[in-house]
C-alpha cells in the first residue's frame, strides 16, 4: 500500500525546500512552489477515489512505533472529518500561490513559508497521535506568524505578535488537555483514545472540553476570543489571508470535533447549550460588527467569525444534519472565504484603497473583478445554489431539531449578512464611478483569473452536486450521533 | 619517671639561654642566631616525631603516655600533637624572622631566645595535668610575648600592642588564678585529673561559688584565645607587632589558650558538661560572626586576618560547646590546618613588608605579576581559610562542623551560624584574590625577588595546606589520637 | 584488556586537569585556545566512548572506587548512571564548543582558556562522583574558575557579580553541606560503619525517620535551589549572567544550574523518598513560583542577556515542577528538561554573544532589522528562541510535555497554573524576536556582519541537536527513563 498521506507531507516539505534552494531566480521559485503544491492535490484526489466514506474507521493508517518510552507513534490516516480539510487544504494552497504570483519581497521565502504552512496544516488534519497533532498545530504558527510579519501591511509588528501570542495561548489549554488524555488513556493514540472514548468520568471529561473549547474556539474564533483575526487578517499579505481564512481556522472546528465531541460524549452534552449561545453570538456579533466596517478586508474577516460562529452552531447541535452541515460549512467557508480574501487583495492592487467608502461603481471599469464578487459574495451570504447554502440548511434544520424555534435568533444573522453583502456590492460595484480612483483600472491579471475562475466553479458545482461532500461527511456524523 | 621525654624542651631551653650568650659576645655574629634556634627546633622537632611515630625509630626508649612530677605533666599524644604544631610554627616563624628582622638589628638575641621560651611554656601548657603547672606555663609563655610584642620599640604603635597586651594579658592571668584559687578552695586540689571526682562531692551550698569560679575560669581564658566579648585587644595586638610575631601569636599562642581550654574543661570538667557547654556555644556563635563581620571593612591586611584568627577561634570554640571526642579531634584538626594557613599567610604579609609592597588590602593588586608564587600561595591560604575544598582548612571545618551535627539537637544551629558565617567569610577572602588576580593595575607591574627565608616557609605551608587537604588522613588521625587522650 | 575495564571515568576526569595544569603553565600565549580545544576534545571523545559502552538500565556502571580516607570513611568512587550520563555528555559538549566559540579572546588567554577547563574538571567530577566528600569538592571547585571568569572577563559589574555569584552558591553549598553531614551520621549508626559513600547511604536512607527526612530533604533542598536557581534565591543569577564573558554564561546556564537539578534527583529525591514526598509541595511552589516570575521579569528586560538570564529561571522552573511530580514522567521529563535547556540556553547565550560583538549593544530598543545583515544569525536565533518557548518538534517541547503530563497526573488541572509560562514565553520571545530582527535596520549600529566561522560551528552542531533530539529523543529517553525509575525507587514502594 502506498503511504499517501506521508508522500503528500512530505513532497510539500521537499517542496518547501527546494524552493529555498532553487528559487535563485523568483520566477523559478514560484513555479518550484506551485508544481509542489499542486502534486499533492492530485494524490489526494487520488485517496478520494479510493477511499470509502461507508467506513467508520480510519482510513490509510500509518502507524511507526517512535517515541516508545511515552507511547508516541507516527500514525496518519483520515476518515470522513479529516478528509474534506485535507481536501480543502490541497485545493486552497496552489491557488493561493498562484494568486501571490505578484510578490516581489523575498520571494523564495515567501513561497517556503506557504509550502511549509501547508505541511503543518495537512499534518494536524491527519495526525492520528496527539503528540504528532500538537507538533503540526504549533509549528503552524510559526510560518504564519512570519508572512504576518514580514510581508504585511503596515502594523504588521502587532498584528504577528498578537497572532502568535492568542494563538499559543489558546494551545497551552489544547496542551492541557492533551496531557490530561494521555494521563487518563495512558497513551498518545487518538485512536486508542477514541476507542476509550466513554471511559473517562464526567468530572474529568468537563474542565477538559472546557480547556478544549476556549483553546480551539480561539483558533476558529469564537467571540470573544477573536480580537486577532481583524488584526491578523488586515495585515496578512492576501496569500496568508487565504490560507488563514480558508484552512487555519478550521483547524480550531476540526479539533473540537475531533478532541471534543468525539471524544468527551459526557461533557459535549453538558456544553451543548454554552456552545449554542456562543455560536450564535457569534454568528449575530459578527455580522454586526460587519455592517460597521469601513475597510473591505476587515468587513471579509469580521464575516468569517459570524460563519464560524454558524459552525459551532451546527456542533452545538449534535444532530446528524447539524455535525454534517457544520463540516460542510468548514469546508464551503474555506473555498469562499478564499475567494472573497482574494477579492480584497485585487481591490487594493487594482485601486490602491480597500475602503468601502471610496470604492465606488466599480463594475464598468473591471467587470471581471466585479462578478467575481459578487458571485462570491452572494456565496458567503448562502444563496440558493451556490455551496453555502446548502450547509445553512443543514445547520437550520438541526437547530431546529435540537433547539425547536429558537432557531430564528440565529436566522437573524442570515438576514444581517444580506444586509451587509448586498450594502457593500451596491456601494462597490455599483452606482457612479468614483473619480479619485483615477481611470487606468486594469481587470484582472492571468494569475488573479485563475484562482478566482477555479474557486467560482467550485463554489457553484458543490453548490448543485453538495453530495460530493456530504458524502464523505454523513457516515462520520452518523457515526458520532 | 622517664625524664628523656622532656628532651625537646631541654635541648629548646639550653639553646634559649645559649643565643643571649653568643649575641653578647660575639656582637658580629648575629648572622647565627636564627641558625641557631632553627636547629634547636629542628631538632626538637626531630625527637618529637620519633616520640610519636612519624619518624619510625626506635632510638628512645619512652612510653606514651608518660606522668611526670606525680601527674603535674602528662606527656600523651595531645601534649605531643600540640608540642609538634607549637614547636613547627615557630620554626618557620624563626625562618621568616631571620630576613624580617634584619631591619631591627638590635636585641637580636633576646627575640630568638625569647620565642624558644615562650615555645618552651606552650608546650608545657599542653602537658600540664595541674592546674598550676597549667598557669606557669601560660604565663612562660605570655610574659614572653609581651616583650616580643614590643620588640620595635621604636615603633609607637608596636610599644603601644606591647602596653595593650600586657595588661590584658596580665589581667586575664589574674582572672585565672582567681578562677584557679576558687576551685582549689572548693575542692582542695589543683589535679586536673582529680577534679572530677572532688567536685562531685562538694557541698550544694557552694554551687554558687563554683559558678564563679567556672566563669572566671571561662572569662581568663577567653581573653588568651581573643573570643569574642573579651577579644577587642587582638586586632590592635596583631597589626601593632612584628609581623613575625603576629604569625606566632596567632598561629601559636592563641592555640596554647585553646590547649588550656580543652585542658581544663574537656579533662577537669568533663562531667559538668551541661553547665557550661551552652556558654561555649553561645561565645562560639557570638565569635565567629563577630570577627567576620568586623573582618569584612578592614582594609588593613594584618588587621583583617586578625579578625579572621577571630572568627577561626569561634570555629574551633565549637569544640567545646559539642564536647565530644569526634569535636575535640576536629578541633585539633582545625588547630593545625589553621597553624598552617596563618603561619602561610601572615609570613606573606610579613615579605611583603619587606619587599616594601605594603600591607593594604589594596596593595596586593598586581602581585600576580611582581610575585606570581606569593599570589598563588595567598591564594591558595584565602581559599583554604575560606573552607573552599579541596584544601586543608575545608577538611578541617569539615570534620568540625560535621561533629556539631553529630551531636544533634541545639548544636545543629550552632553548625548553620558556622557554615553561614563561612560563608560570610568568603567575602573578605575573596577580596584578596580580587586584588590579586582579577582588578587590572594601574601601570605594568615588575616581577620582583621574594626573600628567600621567607618564601621557604610560605611554600611549605602552601604545600602542607593543599597536601593536607587532599590527603587528611594521617592527620585526622592523629588529631583523632590526641582527642582520645583528652577524651575516651 | 577491554576497553570497558579501562578507568574511563578517572581518565575523563583526569585530562582536563592535565590540560589546566598545561594551559596555564604553557610559554605561547596564542598557541593558549589550541591546546585548550585539544584537551577539551578528548573529554567529549570519552564521554562518547562511555555512551557507546553503557548499558542501558544497568544502573551504576564504570564504577571505581579506592579508599581514600579510610578513618572518616571517605573513598574516591566514581560511576555513571542514566542520570549521570547525559549531564556528562553535556558538559564535554558544551566546552569545546565555548572554547571554539570564544576564538578571538585577546585578554590573558592562557587563564581564559585554562580556567574554562578547570570548571570541566569540577563539572565532570560532580557528575561522576558517588562519594559525597568527593562530590562536595568538585561542587565547590567549581565556583573558583568562574568567579575568576566573570572577575576579570565580565562586564561592566563584574566585580559585584563575581563575589555575589561566589557568595550566594557557596551560602546554598554549605547548607548543603550540613544535610550532607545528617546523612553521614544517621546512615553510620544503621550500617554500622560510617561512610560517605551515596550508593551506600541510599540504600538505608529511605527508612530514616519521616521528620529526619523532611528537614533533611529542606537543607537539601535550599543548596539545591540556590544553584538552580529557584526564586526567591535567583538574585545572583542575572547579575552574574549580565556580566560573565559568553562562554561563562554558556557554561553557567548551560551546565552549571544543572547541577542543582543533578543534585535534587541524585540526592533529594532518591535517598530521601518520604522527605520529598512530604515536602513535594515545596518544590512545586518553588518551580511554579521561579517559571511564572523568570517569564513575567522577562518581559520587562531591554538588555538581551538579561532576558535570556531570566529565561533560565523560568526554564529550570520546570525541572522542580517535573521533580514534584513524584512520578516516572515527570522526573524523566526533569531530567530531559535539564539536557534541553543546556543546549538551547547554550544557543541563547552565544547568540547574544554574537549580537553584542557585531553591533556592541544588548539593548533591545536599539537593535533593529538584524535579519536584513545576518541572516545566518537571525535564522540560528529564531531557532534557539523558538526552541526555548517550547515549540514542538524541538528538544525543549519533549521535555516541557513530559514535566506537564508528569505534573498533571499529580496536580491534575491545576498545572493551568504553570502552563500559563508558555503563553508568557511565547511573549517576550515572539516580542524580542520582532524587535530585534524585524523591521527596518538601525543605521547607527554601523557595520554589522554575519557569523564568523568560529562562531557558526558551535551554533550550528547545537542547532542540529535541538532538532534531531525535537523528532527524536529516543537516545536520550532510553538512558534517563531507567535513571527515573531509580530515583524514585524509594517513592514508588
Amino acid at each position: 500500500m502506498i503511504p499517501y498521506i506521508s508522500l503528500i507531507l512530505l513532497i510539500t516539505l521537499l517542496g518547501a525546500i527546494l524552493t529555498y534552494l532553487l528559487g535563485k531566480e523568483d520566477k523559478t521559485a514560484k513555479l518550484v512552489a506551485i508544481i509542489f503544491s499542486i502534486i499533492p492535490l492530485i494524490l489526494t484526489i487520488v485517496m478520494w477515489a479510493t477511499m470509502d466514506f461507508n467506513l467508520l474507521e480510519f482510513q490509510f493508517v500509518e502507524d511507526i512505533p517512535w517515541i516508545s518510552q511515552l507511547g508516541i507513534s507516527y500514525t496518519l490516516g483520515v476518515d470522513g472529518l479529516s478528509f474534506p480539510m485535507v481536501l480543502l487544504a490541497t485545493i486552497l494552497m496552489p491557488l493561493a500561490l498562484i494568486f501571490s504570483w505578484d510578490v516581489k519581497h523575498r520571494v523564495k521565502e515567501y513561497f517556503a513559508l506557504m509550502l511549509m504552512l501547508e505541511v503543518a496544516m495537512i499534518g494536524v488534519f491527519v495526525s492520528l497521535d496527539m503528540f504528532l497533532f500538537f507538533i503540526f498545530w504549533e509549528v503552524g504558527l510559526v510560518p504564519m506568524y512570519f508572512l504576518i510579519s514580514v510581508w504585511g501591511g503596515p502594523r504588521k509588528k502587532y498584528a504577528a505578535v498578537k497572532f502568535f501570542l492568542f494563538t499559543q495561548a489558546a494551545s497551552i489549554l489544547v496542551l492541557l488537555g492533551i496531557a490530561a488524555i494521555y494521563f487518563e488513556i495512558g497513551s498518545f493514540s487518538l485512536i486508542d483514545a477514541l476507542a476509550n472514548a466513554g471511559s473517562m468520568a464526567r468530572a474529568v471529561q468537563i474542565p477538559i472540553f472546557l480547556g478544549f473549547l476556549i483553546g480551539f474556539g480561539a483558533k476558529m474564533p469564537i467571540v470573544p476570543l477573536h480580537t486577532w483575526l481583524p488584526d491578523a487578517h488586515v495585515e496578512a499579505p492576501t496569500g496568508g489571508s487565504v490560507i488563514l481564512a480558508g484552512v487555519l481556522l478550521k483547524m480550531g472546528g476540526y479539533g473540537l470535533i475531533r478532541f471534543g465531541i468525539q471524544l468527551m460524549p459526557e461533557a459535549r452534552e453538558y456544553f451543548m447549550p454554552v456552545m449554542a449561545v456562543i455560536g450564535v453570538i457569534s454568528m449575530i456579533y459578527g455580522a454586526m460588527l460587519c455592517l460597521a466596517q469601513t475597510d473591505f478586508k476587515r468587513l471579509i474577516a469580521y464575516s468569517s467569525v459570524s460563519h464560524m460562529g454558524l459552525v459551532l452552531l451546527g456542533i452545538a447541535t449534535m444532530t446528524m444534519s447539524g455535525l454534517s452541515g457544520a463540516i460542510y460549512q468548514m469546508f464551503a467557508h474555506g473555498l469562499v472565504s478564499g475567494g472573497l480574501f482574494m477579492m480584497a487583495g485585487v481591490l487594493l492592487h487594482k485601486t490602491g484603497t480597500r475602503d468601502i467608502r471610496v470604492l465606488r461603481g466599480l463594475a464598468p471599469k473591471i467587470p471581471l473583478a466585479v462578478v467575481a464578487l459578487i458571485t462570491l459574495s452572494m456565496a458567503s451570504l448562502g444563496l440558493p445554489g451556490l455551496v453555502s447554502f446548502i450547509t445553512e440548511v443543514l445547520i437550520f434544520v438541526g437547530t431546529y431539531e435540537a433547539f425547536g424555534l429558537w432557531v430564528f435568533v440565529p436566522l437573524i444573522a442570515a438576514v444581517l449578512t444580506a444586509a451587509y453583502y448586498l450594502w457593500m456590492l451596491q456601494k462597490v460595484a455599483f452606482g457612479p464611478y468614483n473619480e479619485e480612483l483615477g481611470n487606468d483600472l486594469h481587470d484582472l491579471y492571468g494569475y488573479e483569473l485563475i484562482p478566482l475562475a477555479i474557486l467560482m466553479f467550485l463554489i457553484v458545482l458543490f453548490g448543485i452536486y453538495p453530495a460530493a461532500v456530504l458524502n464523505m461527511v454523513t457516515a462520520f456524523s452518523g457515526g458520532i450521533i | 619517671m622517664n625524664y628523656l621525654i622532656l628532651l625537646p624542651q631541654i635541648i629548646l631551653v639550653a639553646i634559649a639561654m645559649l643565643i643571649p650568650a653568643i649575641d653578647l659576645y660575639f656582637k658580629d655574629k648575629t648572622r647565627i642566631l636564627p641558625y641557631l634556634a632553627a636547629g634547636a627546633l629542628g631538632v626538637s622537632l626531630l625527637i618529637l616525631s620519633i616520640f610519636t611515630g612519624i619518624i619510625p625509630l626506635e632510638i628512645f626508649d619512652v612510653t606514651i603516655p608518660t606522668s611526670l612530677f606525680g601527674g603535674m605533666l602528662v606527656v600523651d599524644r595531645f601534649a605531643l600533637f600540640l608540642q609538634l604544631l607549637f614547636g613547627m610554627v615557630t620554626f618557620f616563624v624563626v625562618m621568616a624572622s631571620s630576613s624580617y628582622i634584619k631591619q631591627y638589628d638590635r636585641n637580636q638575641g633576646e627575640y630568638y631566645s625569647l620565642l624558644l621560651i615562650a615555645t618552651v611554656g606552650m608546650m608545657t601548657v599542653a602537658m600540664a595535668n595541674d592546674l598550676i603547672t597549667l598557669f606557669i606555663g601560660l604565663e612562660v609563655a605570655s610574659i614572653s610575648s609581651y616583650a616580643l610584642t614590643g620588640f620595635r620599640k621604636n615603633s609607637k604603635k608596636s610599644a603601644e600592642a606591647a602596653m595593650k597586651y600586657f595588661i590584658i594579658g596580665a589581667l586575664s592571668s589574674s582572672i585565672v588564678l582567681y578562677g584557679i584559687s576558687l576551685f582549689y578552695g572548693l575542692t582542695g586540689t589543683t589535679d586536673l585529673a582529680q577534679f572530677g571526682t572532688q567536685l562531685q562531692n562538694i557541698d550544694p551550698s557552694q554551687d554558687g561559688l563554683l559558678a564563679m569560679a567556672t566563669i572566671f575560669l571561662i572569662a581568663g581564658f577567653s581573653f588568651k584565645v581573643a573570643a569574642a566579648p573579651f577579644h577587642m585587644w587582638a586586632p590592635d595586638v596583631y597589626q601593632g607587632a612584628p609581623t613575625t610575631i603576629t604569625t606566632f601569636l596567632a598561629a601559636a599562642s592563641k592555640k596554647m589558650g585553646f590547649a588550656a581550654l580543652f585542658k581544663v574543661f574537656l579533662f577537669g570538667l568533663i562531667a559538668f558538661k551541661a553547665d557550661w557547654a551552652i556558654a561555649f556555644g553561645v561565645m562560639a556563635a557570638l565569635t565567629m560572626t563577630v570577627g567576620n563581620l568586623a573582618a569584612l571593612k578592614q582594609e588593613d591586611l594584618k588587621r583583617m586576618l586578625a579578625y579572621s584568627s577571630i572568627a577561626q577561634a569561634g570555629y574551633i570554640m565549637m569544640a567545646l560547646a559539642i564536647a565530644t571526642q569526634y569535636a575535640l579531634g576536629g578541633a585539633l584538626f582545625h588547630i593545625l590546618t589553621h597553624a598552617f594557613m596563618k603561619t602561610g599567610a601572615f609570613i606573606i604579609v610579613a615579605m611583603l613588608s619587606v619587599m616594601l609592597i605594603g600591607s593594604k588590602v589594596g596593595d596586593l593588586r598586581g602581585l600576580r605579576i611582581k610575585s606570581p608564587i606569593t599570589a598563588f600561595c595567598m591564594a591558595i591560604m584565602m581559599l583554604s581559610l575560606a573552607g573552599i575544598p579541596p584544601l586543608a582548612g575545608f577538611a578541617s571545618k569539615f570534620v568540625l562542623f560535621s561533629s556539631a551535627i553529630d551531636a544533634g539537637g541545639w548544636l545543629i544551629w550552632l553548625a548553620v551560624v558556622a557554615v553561614i558565617n563561612s560563608a560570610i567569610s568568603l567575602y573578605y577572602y575573596a577580596r584578596v584574590l580580587k586584588e590579586m588576580y582579577v582588578l587590572p593595575t594601574d601601570h605594568i607591574p615588575i616581577r620582583m625577588k621574594e626573600p628567600l627565608a621567607m618564601l621557604i616557609p610560605v611554600v611549605l605551608t602552601t604545600a602542607a595546606v593543599i597536601i593536607v587537604g587532599l590527603y587528611p588522613e594521617p592527620f585526622i588521625d592523629a588529631a583523632m589520637d590526641a582527642a582520645r587522650a583528652l577524651i575516651p | 584488556m577491554a576497553i570497558a575495564d579501562l578507568p574511563l571515568l578517572t581518565i575523563t576526569l583526569l585530562i582536563p586537569v592535565i590540560g589546566t595544569l598545561a594551559v596555564f603553565f604553557m610559554k605561547n600565549e596564542d598557541n593558549a585556545k589550541k591546546l585548550a580545544l585539544i584537551f577539551s576534545l578528548i573529554p567529549l571523545g570519552m564521554s562518547i566512548l562511555i555512551w557507546s559502552l553503557f548499558e542501558i538500565g544497568g544502573g551504576y556502571q564504570f564504577m571505581e572506587s579506592h579508599t581514600w580516607i579510610e578513618s572518616i570513611g571517605i573513598s574516591y568512587t566514581v560511576a555513571i548512571d542514566g542520570l549521570s550520563l547525559p549531564m556528562l555528555f553535556l558538559t564535554t559538549l558544551l566546552i569545546p564548543l565555548s572554547i571554539v566559540f570564544a576564538w578571538d579572546t585577546k585578554k590573558r588567554q592562557k587563564e581564559f582558556f585554562g580556567l574554562l577547563l578547570m570548571i570541566e574538571v569540577g563539572l565532570i567530577g560532580v557528575f561522576v562522583s558517588l562519594d559525597f566528600f568527593l562530590f562536595y569538592i568538585f561542587w565547590e571547585l567549581v565556583l573558583i574558575p568562574m568567579y575568576f571568569f566573570i572577575g576579570i572577563w565580565g562586564g561592566p559589574r563584574k566585580h559585584y557579580a563575581a563575589i555575589k555569584f561566589f557568595i550566594f552558591t557557596h551560602v546554598g553549598s554549605v547548607i548543603m553541606l550540613l544535610a550532607i553531614f545528617a546523612l553521614y551520621f544517621e546512615s553510620a549508626s544503621v550500617l554500622g560503619y560510617a561512610t560517605f559513600n551515596m550508593m551506600d547511604i541510599a540504600t538505608v536512607s529511605p527508612t530514616f525517620t519521616a521528620a529526619f527526612q523532611g528537614a533533611a530533604f529542606l537543607a537539601l533542598l535550599f543548596g539545591f535551589a540556590v544553584k538552580m536557581p529557584a526564586v526567591p534565591v535567583h538574585t545572583w543569577l542575572p547579575d552574574a549572567h549580565v556580566e560573565a564573558p559568553t562562554a561563562g554564561s554558556v557554561i553557567l546556564a548551560g551546565v552549571m544550574l544543572k547541577m542543582g537539578g543533578y543534585g535534587l534527583f541524585r540526592v533529594g529525591i532518591t535517598m530521601l523518598p518520604e522527605g520529598a514526598m512530604e515536602y513535594y509541595w515545596v518544590m512545586a511552589a518553588l518551580g511554579v513560583v521561579g517559571m511564572i516570575y523568570g517569564a513575567l521579569i522577562c518581559l520587562a528586560q531591554v538588555d538581551l542577556k538579561k532576558m535570556i538570564a531570566y529565561s533560565s529561571i523560568s526554564h529550570m522552573g520546570f525541572v522542580l515542577l517535573g521533580a514534584s511530580a513524584l512520578n516516572l514522567v515527570g522526573v524523566a521529563g526533569g531530567i530531559y528538561q535539564m539536557f534541553s535547556h543546556g543546549i538551547v540556553t547554550a544557543v541563547l547565550f552565544m547568540m547574544c554573544g554574537v549580537i553584542h560583538h557585531k553591533t556592541g549593544t544588548r539593548d533591545i530598543p536599539k537593535l533593529q532589522g538584524l535579519i536584513t545583515k545576518m541572516p545566518q544569525a537571525s535564522f540560528i536565533l529564531i531557532i534557539g528562541f523558538l526552541a526555548s518557548l517550547g515549540l514542538p518538534g524541538m528538544n525543549g517541547f519533549v521535555s516541557e510535555l513530559m514535566v506537564f503530563v508528569g505534573a498533571y497526573e499529580a496536580y491534575s488541572i491545576f498545572i493551568v497554573v504553570p502552563l500559563i509560562t508558555l503563553a508568557i514565553g511565547a511573549a517576550y520571545y515572539i516580542w524580542t524576536m520582532q524587535r530585534i530582527l524585524m523591521g527596518d535596520f538601525n543605521e547607527k549600529l554601523g557595520n554589522v556582519t554575519d557569523l564568523e566561522k568560529y562562531e557558526l560551528i558551535p551554533l550550528a552542531i547545537l542547532v542540529v541537536f535541538i532538532i534531531f533530539l525535537g523528532f527524536y529523543p529516543n537516545p536520550l529517553l532510553d538512558v534517563i527513563y531507567p535513571a527515573a525509575e531509580a530515583v524514585l525507587g524509594g517513592v514508588l514502594l
